[in-house]
C-alpha cells in the first residue's frame, strides 16, 4: 500500500474535556506539539492516529474528514505515522527484533536485504541490540519502553504520536530521544510531533508549542 | 409457559445472532488476508506455522493415548459382542463407524478445543488486556488477517491432520488388541476394514474435522478480541470459547450424523 504525505492537520469542533469544551485548531507549524492539560489529552493522540473518531467535530487531515475515509484510505496515511503509547503494546510473542521486523515486512519497506541493518541501527542507539533477541516480558522495564518508543520511528514516518515517551524511559536516552527526533526532521521529513508529557526536562530539550486544551488556547513558543 | 417460550425464543434468537456475527467474523479475516500482497504475507505465514505447531504437533502425545484407548476399548466391546452372534465380520463396519466417522472426529475436537481453544482465546484477550491489538490497528496491521486468519487456517489443517493420526493409531490398536484376545488374523481385519471403508466415510470425516476445526478456532479468536480490557474478562472469555466450542461441535456433528443416516450424504 502507498503511504500518502501528510500536509495539514485540522481540529475542527473537536470535544476535549469532559466539560464539553470544543476545540478548533489548524497545525501548520512544524514545531512539536504539546498537548497540555484537559482530561481527554490522552484520546485526542488516539484520534489523531485513527484509532476512535470523534465524539463530535470533524478531524481532517489533508483536507479530508477522517470519518469519511474508509479503513484502507484512513490506512495510507497511518502508514505514515509512528506511534508510541503509555501502555507500550509490542507483541509479548514475539521478541524485540521479531516487532521491529513484523512491521517491515507486512508493509515491505525497505529492500529485504537492509531491514536487518535497519533495525539493529536503530536499536543500537538505544542500547536494544543486545537484547533484541528476547521477548518483552524477559528485558527490563526501561528496554521495553525504550523500544516501544524507537518503533515509532521504523517506517520513518512524517508524524509521530508520543503519549509520555520518557516516562520509563532511561534517563541517559531522552536526550538520544531528542536528537533522534532531530535527525528525523532534517533527513527523513518528519514534520508532524504531538505529544503528551509532564517531564519539564524533556520540554527543555525539545521546545515547542503548547496546546492548552483546558484553556482553548495555543501558546507558542517554548513550553512552561 | 409464556415464560418458557420466551426463554426458547431467546435462546434461538440469541444463537441465530451469534452465528450471523462468526460468519461475518470469518468472513472479515479471509477478505483481508485477500488484500494483502503475497510477498507481505511473511509474518501471517509464520504465524501459521506457530498454530500448526502448537496446535496439531505439541498434541500428538495425548492423541496418540486417546486413540489406542479408544481403539482398545471399541475393539474389546465389539469382539466380546460380536462373537456371541457369529458377526466377525461385521467388525470392520462398527471400527469404521465408531471411529472415522464419529469418535475419532469428536475426540480430536474435543482435545483442539480443551489444549488450543481455550489457549487462543486466552492469548487474544490478554493481546486486548495489553493493548497490542491497539498498537496493531496503528501500525496498520489489520488485526483480523494477522491474528485470526492464521489461528482459523493453522488450526483446521492441525485437526484434519491429528484426526487421520488418531484414525491410524486406533485402527492399528484395534488389531493388536483385537488379536491379543482373540484368534483376529490380519488378512481378515484388513479385509473387513476395506469393505467398510467408504469414500463416503472419507468425505465424512474429512467434512467433520475440517468444519469443526472453523468452528473451534472461529469461536476461541472470536471470544479474545472480544475481551474489552479489563483482564477479569479474559478467563470468562476462555470458558465461554470453551464451552460454545463444545456445543458448536457436538450441534455440527451430530447434525451431520443426521443428514448421513438419512442418505443424504
Amino acid at each position: 500500500m502507498r503511504r500518502q504525505s501528510i500536509k495539514h492537520l485540522e481540529f475542527s469542533g473537536i470535544q476535549c474535556s469532559e466539560d464539553g469544551k470544543k476545540i478548533d485548531y489548524s497545525f501548520a507549524s512544524d514545531r512539536p506539539v504539546y498537548f497540555e492539560g484537559g482530561t481527554d489529552r490522552h484520546t485526542l493522540l488516539k484520534l489523531m492516529l485513527g484509532l476512535t473518531t470523534p465524539s463530535s467535530g470533524i478531524y481532517r487531515i489533508n483536507g479530508l474528514a477522517m470519518n469519511e475515509l474508509s479503513h484502507s484510505e484512513f490506512d495510507q496515511y497511518r502508514l505514515n505515522m509512528g506511534h508510541s503509547f503509555e501502555a507500550g503494546g509490542l507483541i509479548n510473542n514475539q521478541t524485540l527484533y521479531e516487532n521491529y521486523l513484523m512491521l517491515l515486512d507486512y508493509h515491505d519497506f525497505l529492500d529485504p536485504k537492509v531491514r536487518f541493518h535497519h533495525i539493529v541501527k536503530l536499536m543500537e542507539l538505544f542500547n536494544l541490540d543486545q537484547v533484541k533477541h528476547l521477548r518483552p516480558a524477559n528485558v527490563t522495564g526501561g528496554q521495553r519502553k525504550a523500544a516501544s518508543v524507537l518503533r515509532a520511528f521504523l517506517l520513518r514516518p512524517e508524524m509521530v504520536v508520543l503519549d509520555n515517551p520518557t516516562f520509563g524511559l532511561p534517563y541517559e536516552l531522552i536526550p538520544i530521544l531528542v536528537d533522534l527526533i532531530h535527525e528525523h526532521q532534517i533527513r527523513w521529513n518528519l514534520k508532524h510531533i504531538m505529544i503528551v508529557s509532564d517531564d519539564r526536562e524533556f520540554k527543555e530539550l525539545l521546545p515547542g508549542d503548547e496546546l492548552r486544551l483546558h484553556e482553548l488556547s495555543m501558546v507558542h513558543g517554548r513550553a512552561a | 409457559m409464556f415464560t418458557t417460550m420466551d426463554g426458547i425464543g431467546k435462546f434461538v434468537f440469541d444463537w441465530v445472532g451469534y452465528l450471523r456475527d462468526m460468519c461475518v467474523f470469518v468472513y472479515l479475516s479471509f477478505r483481508g488476508v485477500g488484500q494483502i500482497k503475497v510477498r507481505n504475507l511473511k509474518p501471517i505465514f509464520s504465524t501459521l506455522i506457530s498454530q500448526i505447531y502448537f496446535t496439531g504437533v505439541n498434541a500428538l502425545p495425548i492423541i496418540t493415548f486417546m486413540a489406542i484407548a479408544t481403539g482398545s476399548i471399541i475393539m474389546l466391546q465389539s469382539t466380546a459382542q460380536l462373537s456371541l452372534f457369529g458377526s466377525e465380520e461385521m467388525m470392520g463396519n462398527i471400527l469404521i463407524v465408531t471411529i472415522i466417522r464419529e469418535l475419532g472426529p469428536l475426540l480430536t475436537a474435543f482435545t483442539v478445543i480443551a489444549r488450543s481453544g481455550s489457549a487462543v482465546a486466552t492469548e487474544l484477550g490478554y493481546m486486548q488486556v495489553h493493548r497490542e491489538v491497539e498498537a496493531l490497528r496503528a501500525m496498520s496491521i489489520e488485526p483480523m488477517s494477522f491474528l485470526v486468519f492464521p489461528r482459523i487456517l493453522g488450526g483446521v489443517i492441525s485437526l484434519i491432520c491429528l484426526a487421520f493420526y488418531f484414525n491410524i493409531i486406533a485402527l492399528g490398536t484395534g488389531y493388536i488388541v483385537g488379536a491379543s484376545v482373540s484368534d483376529l488374523s490380519l488378512s481378515f481385519y484388513l479385509e473387513t476394514l476395506s469393505q467398510a471403508l467408504t469414500p463416503q466415510a472419507f468425505m465424512v470425516n474429512f467434512i467433520k474435522n475440517a468444519l469443526s476445526g472453523l468452528l473451534i478456532f472461529s469461536i476461541a479468536t472470536y471470544h479474545g478480541l472480544k475481551v474489552s480490557g479489563a483482564p477479569h474478562e479474559v478467563p470468562i472469555a476462555s470458558t465461554s470459547a470453551v464451552v460454545n466450542s463444545i456445543m458448536a461441535v457436538m450441534a455440527f456433528n451430530l447434525s451431520l450424523s443426521i443428514l448421513t443416516f438419512a442418505g443424504i450424504l
